[in-house]
């Protein structure tokens, strides 16, 4: 057996490393990781987990950072946002999801002090949160517009075509990860589901028929939007691009 | 606490002691002056307030308790508080607007209570006062002005999925330039449980037969109510008045008569025998000098059967509305 090479060990050896140490990240830094984890780990919808990104970033918009602890605070936009979007949370599985992500390879809480205080805490910060987003919690989905969007363009393409990329998978990808960033709040919901699109296109290498038989001032999405120009749409494309220069770990 | 802060990160514990001071942080932004008491409602106590962060304007602030559950604030409060919010980017002008929510934070621990605040702009005064002080019968055109404006509130309401359950002339206000709007909707599941804790008689002059017979109901309950305040609009009188919910049906029976016994809905308490087979009455007779339209459309409104009612947008398109006066 000296010979062979234990892939099952380096796979996940691999997988060891990935997992992020929420720990060791200086301040907010893993903040919007730590909400994706906990929200796919609670098995909450994509839809969901990018309104608890949102309820963050709007949360510290106004609040400092340095004031509250980033991943009670996380927790509770996690449970907001559950709220808002009739899929609730259990605070209790909020918590120990929470505790587990932090403490890797510990177990559930037991019903002590911790727990006790950990669920007040987050408890208490929903209330804050709800507070400071003034009870706005409907956030205007960039979801659904991709989505209506890619069900359009699926039937201007060649079903070939369509098929041989993945353009919605990676224009789906684009948008959830643009909600690591804050930037994601200074545009409106339509534009950015326009901004994901065009960029899964040129990363795929797939361009919209006959969009080459434009006008040079017009472009194929001006159907869905008209107000986004293309100057604009490249910036949120730059932005959704820089989510992925600050990855923690790149795999 | 220190457990806790020692597990998630380094500089927690002054952290956490900001987190649980909630109501610290609440009182020391203090952004209303409570002036006094505007009234007490089954739903809560209703202050007139001065906010002291846009120059002082007047606003009338409901305080509602919500009971905190195991998880928090319940997901039905949350959800139509934010759904208020979501109806206020609408701005209608017969909605009375929703300016702020605020929480107390008084009581948050104690008794698993939170007090919020529902900051609404000040109108001064209500059609149940504005009908009492009217010198003499409202004119046909200031009739069917605020007719219409209550039924644009009602199909607002109606087409955005949320019934108001409880219209009356105590929540319909009146603004100095003689506007109406719709008051104290949308928190339907919030007062529910708030409800049971107060003993204030709640009037059931306006409740239509499917909500006094305990049954189903939809936003045909706002039609009916409506109906009886369009009538009293005319009459300055309510239409139908009783003091308890068996009273109440044998006035609306004695009016529009008792249904047929296959209209009685199924799994009702109550057989349409416990009440006499009273004929329906013409409401020309009760609502004297009355515009034909508008009669046509109260009738059209106040029908037993829910499904057989006119909808608040049938009401607006009515002939009543889209026809010139004749006069």
């Amino acid at each position: 057996m000296k010979d062979v090479i234990d892939v099952m060990a380096l796979q996940s050896n691999r997988r060891e490393r990935r997992l992020v140490d929420y720990r060791g990240g200086p301040g907010h830094s893993l903040a919007t990781n730590f909400i994706f984890e906990c929200g796919i780990k609670l098995g909450l919808q994509p839809a969901t987990v990018a309104t608890a990104a949102i309820f963050y970033h709007k949360f510290f918009k106004e609040a400092d950072k340095n004031d509250y602890d980033c991943y009670v605070i996380c927790t509770s936009c996690l449970c907001a946002a559950g709220k808002s979007r009739d899929e609730p949370v259990r605070l209790r599985d909020a918590v120990n999801v929470a505790h587990n992500s932090i403490n890797r390879g510990a177990g559930p809480l037991e019903l002590g002090e911790e727990y006790w205080s950990w669920r007040g805490a987050v408890a208490q910060a929903e209330l804050l949160v709800l507070r400071l987003l003034g009870f706005n919690l409907d956030a205007p989905s960039p979801h659904r517009y991709l989505l209506h969007y890619l069900r359009s363009l699926q039937e201007w393409f060649p079903a070939s075509q369509w098929r041989s990329a993945p353009i919605a998978r990676t224009a789906m990808g684009f948008l959830q990860d643009f909600h690591h960033s804050s930037s994601i709040l200074e545009y409106r919901a339509p534009h950015i589901a326009v901004a994901c699109l065009t960029l899964a296109l040129h990363v795929l290498g797939v361009s919209v028929p006959l969009a080459a038989t434009l006008d040079d001032d017009a472009a194929w999405y001006s159907v869905f939007t008209k107000d986004l120009q293309k100057e604009k749409n490249w910036e949120i494309m730059e932005k959704i691009m820089q989510v992925y220069s600050k990855e923690p770990e790149p795999i | 606490m220190s457990a806790t802060s020692g597990s998630s990160s380094s500089q927690s514990p002054p952290v956490m002691a900001s987190i649980g001071d909630v109501g610290a942080l609440f009182q020391t932004a203090k952004k209303y002056e409570e002036l006094n008491v505007i009234g007490t409602g089954a739903y809560g106590t209703v202050y007139k307030a001065r906010d002291l962060h846009n120059g002082g304007q007047i606003v009338a602030m409901k305080k509602v308790k919500v009971a905190l559950t195991e998880d928090g604030i319940p997901l039905s409060t949350l959800r139509e508080i934010a759904l208020l919010r979501q109806l206020e980017a609408y701005r209608h002008p017969n909605i009375v607007r929703l300016l702020d929510v605020c929480h107390g934070g008084q009581s948050l621990e104690r008794d698993h209570q939170l007090i919020l605040f529902l900051v609404f702009e000040h109108v001064e005064q209500d059609l149940d006062s504005y009908l009492k002080r009217a010198p003499g019968p409202l004119s046909e055109n200031r009739i069917r002005s605020m007719s219409y404006d209550i039924l644009s509130g009602v199909d607002f309401l109606h087409s955005h999925r949320i019934v108001h359950r409880d219209l009356k002339p105590h929540n319909l206000l009146v603004t100095s330039t003689g506007r109406v709007k719709l008051a104290d909707f949308g928190l339907a599941k919030t007062y529910d449980t708030e409800m049971k804790l107060t003993s204030v008689v709640v009037t059931l002059w306006y409740r239509p037969p499917e909500v006094l017979l305990g049954i189903s109901y939809n936003t045909a309950v706002d039609v009916w109510s409506c109906a009886c305040v369009l009538a009293q609009l005319h009459t300055r009188a309510p239409l139908l008045q009783a003091d308890c919910d068996s009273q109440q049906l044998h006035c609306i029976f004695r009016l529009i008569g008792r249904p047929p016994r296959h209209e009685w809905p199924e799994n009702v308490a109550i057989v349409a025998d416990s009440f006499p087979d009273y004929p329906p009455q013409d409401l020309a007779d009760v609502l004297p000098r009355i515009h034909p339209h508008a009669l046509d459309m109260i009738k059209g409104m106040l029908v037993f059967d829910p499904a057989k009612r006119l909808t608040a947008l049938d009401c607006l398109e009515h002939p009543y509305f889209t026809e010139e006066p004749l006069k």
